[in-house]
C-alpha cells in the first residue's frame, strides 16, 4: 500500500469519527496545503452516507427459473394425469389414464431433475426389449416412456395401488417369519428379472410396494429399468445429480455403486440392497442409520458404505434401547428378549452374506438368497457360514487400505516393517538405551509379520480360501527385490519367511524359486558358504522333492546337509531335519528305481544319523524324535 | 481426508503452491451445488450464497479435522470462486441482451436476480479488482461480504482480524468503492 492511501485512510477515518460540524475543522488542520487529499477525502465522506445502501445488501442470491412442474388435468403425451399419488427423491409419481390403446389407469412417473432427457429416453428404448420380455406376478410392468412438453422425461408404469412393505409389515405387525414368508417372493421376481437380463439397481422399500390379492399381500417391485435409464456416465455434471438420488437412498446403495465409478454394476448389486431390506425388515433399520447418512459429506458416506462393517442384525437389536426394542418387537408379534437369539446364527449369516462388501462373497444369484431363507424356514442347514478368522483379518487389512490395493498395502508394511525393525537393531547397538523402546517395538512389528505369515498353515489346513494372501505374498516377493536394495541381509531373511509360507500354502513351485533367488543372494551377499544358503539349500530340495524332481532334489538336500555340517559342526538340528529329508528323498528313489537297495540302506543311514542327533540334543522323550 | 482437506493441511504447512490448487476443487464445487439446487427449487425463489458456501464446506470437508486457519483459507477461495461464477453469468447474460441472443444459456442456469443487478455486480467488480491492486486484504473483506455473504464478525473471524478493525476496514472500503464506482458513472 503506498504512503498517500495510508494517509486518506486515517484522516477519513479520523473524520468520520468526528461529528459532522467538526469535520470542516479538522480536515482544514488535517490536509492543510493538500488540497486533493481533502477532495477526496470530502468525497469519500460523501460516498460513505449514500453506499450505505447500495452496497451492503447486495448479498447476491441465485434465483432458479426452473420450469413449473405438471398438474393434475394436464395431458402428457396420451395420458392425462388424474392425482399425484406419490413423490420420490428423482420423480413425482401421478395416477393417470390412458385412453389408448386401451383404456387403463397407469402410473407415470416425472422425473424431476435437469437431465438429458434423449439419453435417458435412449436408454430406456435400449432397455425397452428386455423390460418386455419380464412376465412376473411380483413385477410391476413397464410400459412407455417419453418426454414432457417442458422436456423431461417420464416412464408410464402399471399402477400399483400398495403400500411401501416395510410400513405392510409394521402396520400388520407381521412376525419374523411372515415377514420372511414375503421376502421370499422378492428375491423370485429380481432372480427372473436378472434372468431376462434386467438389473433393478434401486431395489428399495419404497420401490416394493405390498397390495391385497383377495386378502392375501402381494409384493410388487416397481420402477424396474428406471434406475438405469436415468443413470448417467459420472461427469463433473452428474455427479451432482447422482448424488441427490443417492441422497435420497444411500442406506441401500451398494459398495460398488458408492464408488460411482458407474462402469461396473451387475446383478450382485441388487443382491446387496436385498440384503439391505432383509436387515431394515428384521430389525427395524437398515444397516447404516439413513439419516446419519444424510447428514454426512459425500466423501464419509462412501468410505462409510464401502468400509464400514455394519452390526449383525442380532448385534444391532441387542443394542437397541428398550423402548426401541419393544416397539421393534411389538411390530413383529415377538417378545422383545426373544428377537436378537431369533436372529442370532443363521439370519445373522444370510444377511450379512448379502451385504459382503467384496461382491464376490455375496451370494451368486437372488434365487441364492430365497433358498437359504426356505432351508432357514425349513429348519434345514443354510448355505451362508459366518466368516473365517483368516477372512475377517483379510477385511481388516482392506479397512485399512487407504489408496493402494490391500495386497500391495500389506506387501509394502511387510517390507517397511521388517527394513525399519532392521535399522532399528543397529540404531540400538549404537544408542542402546535411547532405542530400546523403539528396537521392542520394532520387535513386535516383526513378530506379527512372523505371526502373520506362520499362521498360513492351519487355514490351509482346514481349507480356507488363501486367494488374498496368496496374492498378497506373490506383491511381496515383487516388492522386496527393489525396496529392500539396500538391505540384503533383510531380503535374505524375508525370503527364507516366504519360502514357508509358500510350504504352508502347498504352492511348491514359487517355494523353490523364492529359495533359488535367497541361495543366489545369500551366496552374493556373504560369499560361498553361510547358514542362509544351506538354509535356502534345504528349502529346494524340499520343494523338488515334493515335485517329484527327485535327483536334483537329491544334490540340494546333499549340499544342504554338508554346509549345515561345515558351518555348525556335526549334529545340528538343522544338520538332524536335512538329512531325515534326505531319508524320505532316498526311500522314494528306492521305490521308483525298482527297488534300488543302495538308495534304501542309504535312507536308513541318513534316517539314523537323524534320530541320534535329536536323541543327543533333545532327549529320548521329546516329539521330534518320536 | 478428503482432497480439500489435504490441500488446507498443505497450507497450514506452508506449502504455497496447495492454496493455488484451492480455488479450482471449490469453484467446482460451488458451481455444481449451484446448478443442482437450481434445478430443485422452484422458481422465484432465491439461493443464498452464503447458504452455498456452508454447503460447499461440508461437502467438500465434513466432519474432519481441519488446522485452525484452513475455514480462513477455504473461505478466501470460495469467495473467487464466487465471485467468478456471478461475474461470468453477469457478462453472459448482459452478451445475451446485447445482441449475441443465440448464445445458449448453457451453464446449470445459474442466474442472478435481476438485470439490474448484474449491472451493479459488474461495477462492483471492476472497482474491487483495481481497489485490489492497492489493498489486498481490505478487498478480501469485501469479496467475503459481498460475494459469500458473511457478516462482520464472521468475515473478522475468518481473517483472523478484530470486529473493530473490520468495521473500519468495511467502513473505508465501501466508501472507497462507492466514490469508484460513481466516478466511473460521471465519466461515461
Amino acid at each position: 500500500m503506498s504512503p498517500p492511501d495510508q494517509r486518506e485512510e486515517k484522516v477519513f477515518e479520523a473524520a468520520l469519527e468526528l461529528p459532522s460540524e467538526q469535520r470542516a475543522a479538522y480536515l482544514d488542520k488535517a490536509c492543510a496545503g493538500d488540497e486533493p487529499l481533502r477532495q477526496r477525502i470530502e468525497a469519500l465522506l460523501r460516498a460513505d452516507k449514500e453506499a450505505g445502501t447500495l452496497l451492503e445488501p447486495v448479498v447476491t442470491g441465485f434465483q432458479s427459473d426452473a420450469p413449473v412442474t405438471e398438474k393434475a388435468g394436464d395431458k402428457i403425451g396420451r395420458y392425462k394425469l388424474l392425482q399425484e399419488i406419490g413423490e420420490g427423491g428423482c420423480g413425482v409419481v401421478y395416477m393417470a389414464e390412458q385412453e389408448e390403446p386401451v383404456r387403463r389407469r397407469v402410473a407415470l412417473k416425472v422425473i424431476k431433475l435437469g437431465m438429458d432427457t434423449k439419453q435417458v429416453i435412449a436408454r430406456f428404448e435400449a432397455e425397452r426389449q428386455a423390460l418386455a420380455l419380464m412376465d412376473h406376478p411380483n413385477i410391476a410392468k413397464v410400459f412407455d416412456a417419453g418426454a414432457t412438453e417442458t422436456g423431461r422425461p417420464y416412464f408410464v408404469m402399471e399402477l400399483v395401488r400398495g403400500v411401501p412393505i416395510t410400513e405392510y409389515c409394521d402396520k400388520n405387525n407381521l412376525s419374523t417369519r411372515q415377514r420372511l414368508e414375503l421376502f421370499i417372493p422378492i428375491c423370485k421376481a429380481i432372480q427372473h428379472a436378472h434372468q431376462k437380463g434386467v438389473i433393478h439397481r434401486d431395489v428399495k422399500p419404497s420401490n416394493i410396494l405390498v397390495t391385497l390379492h383377495d386378502g392375501v399381500p402381494v409384493p410388487k417391485v416397481i420402477d424396474f429399468g428406471i434406475a438405469k435409464a436415468i443413470d448417467q456416465p459420472l461427469t463433473e455434471k452428474t455427479l451432482f445429480t447422482r448424488f441427490e438420488q443417492f441422497m435420497g437412498t444411500p442406506a441401500y446403495m451398494s459398495p460398488e455403486q458408492a464408488e460411482m465409478s458407474g462402469l461396473d454394476i451387475d446383478t450382485r448389486t441388487d443382491i446387496y440392497a436385498l440384503g439391505v431390506l432383509l436387515y431394515e425388515l428384521l430389525t427395524g433399520k437398515p444397516p447404516f442409520d439413513a439419516q446419519t447418512l444424510a447428514k454426512s459429506g459425500l466423501d464419509e458416506i462412501r468410505r462409510t458404505i464401502r468400509e464400514v462393517e455394519p452390526p449383525k442384525p442380532s448385534t444391532r437389536l441387542s443394542t437397541l434401547t428398550a423402548a426401541d426394542l419393544t416397539t421393534v418387537a411389538k411390530h413383529r408379534g415377538a417378545e422383545a428378549a426373544k428377537l436378537s437369539n431369533l436372529m442370532r446364527g443363521d439370519l445373522d449369516w444370510i444377511v450379512m452374506k448379502c451385504l459382503e462388501k467384496d461382491r464376490t462373497r455375496r451370494y451368486d444369484t437372488a434365487n441364492g438368497v430365497a433358498m437359504d431363507i426356505e432351508r432357514y424356514l425349513h429348519n434345514e442347514p443354510i448355505v451362508a457360514r459366518p466368516p473365517s478368522a483368516l477372512y475377517r483379518f483379510h477385511k481388516m487389512v482392506r479397512r485399512h487400505k487407504l489408496a493402494f490395493a490391500a495386497a500391495t498395502f500389506v506387501a509394502a508394511s511387510l517390507v517397511i516393517g521388517l527394513t525399519v525393525s532392521t535399522w532399528l537393531f543397529f540404531k540400538a547397538q549404537t544408542e542402546k538405551k535411547k532405542a530400546q523402546t523403539e528396537a521392542a517395538k520394532s520387535q513386535q512389528v516383526a513378530r506379527f509379520l512372523e505371526d502373520m505369515l506362520t499362521g498360513v498353515g492351519p487355514s490351509v489346513a482346514v481349507g480356507r480360501d488363501t486367494t488374498m494372501l496368496r496374492e498378497i505374498l506373490d506383491k511381496t516377493v515383487e516388492r522386496i527385490g527393489t525396496d529392500l536394495k539396500d538391505q540384503p541381509e533383510v531380503d535374505i531373511e524375508l525370503r527364507l519367511t516366504l519360502a514357508r509360507v509358500y510350504w504352508d500354502l502347498q504352492d511348491y513351485r514359487k517355494m523353490e524359486q523364492t529359495a533359488r533367488e535367497t541361495l543366489r543372494l545369500a551366496r552374493a551377499h556373504f560369499g560361498g558358504e553361510n547358514l542362509a544358503a544351506a538354509d535356502a539349500l534345504s528349502q529346494i530340495g524340499r520343494a523338488l522333492y515334493v515335485l517329484h524332481e527327485t535327483d536334483e532334489a537329491e544334490t540340494f538336500t546333499r549340499q544342504a546337509i554338508a554346509m549345515q555340517r561345515k558351518l555348525r559342526g556335526d549334529g545340528s538340528l538343522q544338520e538332524a531335519s536335512a538329512l531325515e529329508h534326505l531319508g524320505d528323498i532316498l526311500r522314494h528313489q528306492h521305490n521308483l528305481h525298482r527297488e534300488d537297495p543302495t538308495k534304501l540302506a542309504e535312507a536308513e543311514t541318513a534316517c539314523r544319523a537323524s534320530l541320534a542327533i535329536r536323541r543327543k540334543r533333545l532327549g529320548n522323550n521329546s516329539d521330534e524324535v518320536a | 481426508m478428503s482432497d480439500v482437506t489435504r490441500i488446507l493441511d498443505r497450507v497450514h504447512e506452508g506449502d504455497a503452491s496447495a492454496a493455488e490448487e484451492l480455488l479450482p476443487l471449490v469453484y467446482q464445487e460451488l458451481r455444481k451445488l449451484a446448478a443442482h439446487k437450481m434445478a430443485q427449487e422452484l422458481p422465484g425463489q432465491t439461493l443464498q450464497a452464503t447458504a452455498l458456501v456452508h454447503e460447499a464446506w461440508l461437502r467438500l470437508i465434513g466432519a474432519e479435522d481441519v488446522k485452525w486457519n484452513g475455514r480462513a483459507h477455504f473461505f478466501g477461495a470460495a469467495a473467487e470462486a464466487m465471485r467468478r461464477i456471478l461475474i461470468d453469468n453477469a457478462r453472459r447474460k448482459r452478451a445475451q441482451r446485447h445482441g449475441g441472443g443465440q448464445a445458449k444459456l448453457d451453464i446449470d442456469q445459474i442466474d442472478v436476480a435481476s438485470p439490474a443487478e448484474d449491472e451493479q455486480l459488474l461495477a462492483v467488480n471492476e472497482a474491487l479488482e483495481k481497489f485490489a491492486a492497492r489493498d489486498q486484504q481490505k478487498a478480501e473483506l469485501v469479496k467475503l461480504r459481498y460475494f459469500v455473504g458473511l457478516t462482520i464478525e464472521e468475515a473478522a473471524e475468518v481473517l483472523g482480524i478484530s470486529v473493530p478493525t473490520a468495521n473500519r476496514w468495511w467502513t473505508y472500503s465501501r466508501a472507497w468503492l462507492y466514490e469508484e464506482i460513481e466516478g466511473q458513472r460521471r465519466v461515461h
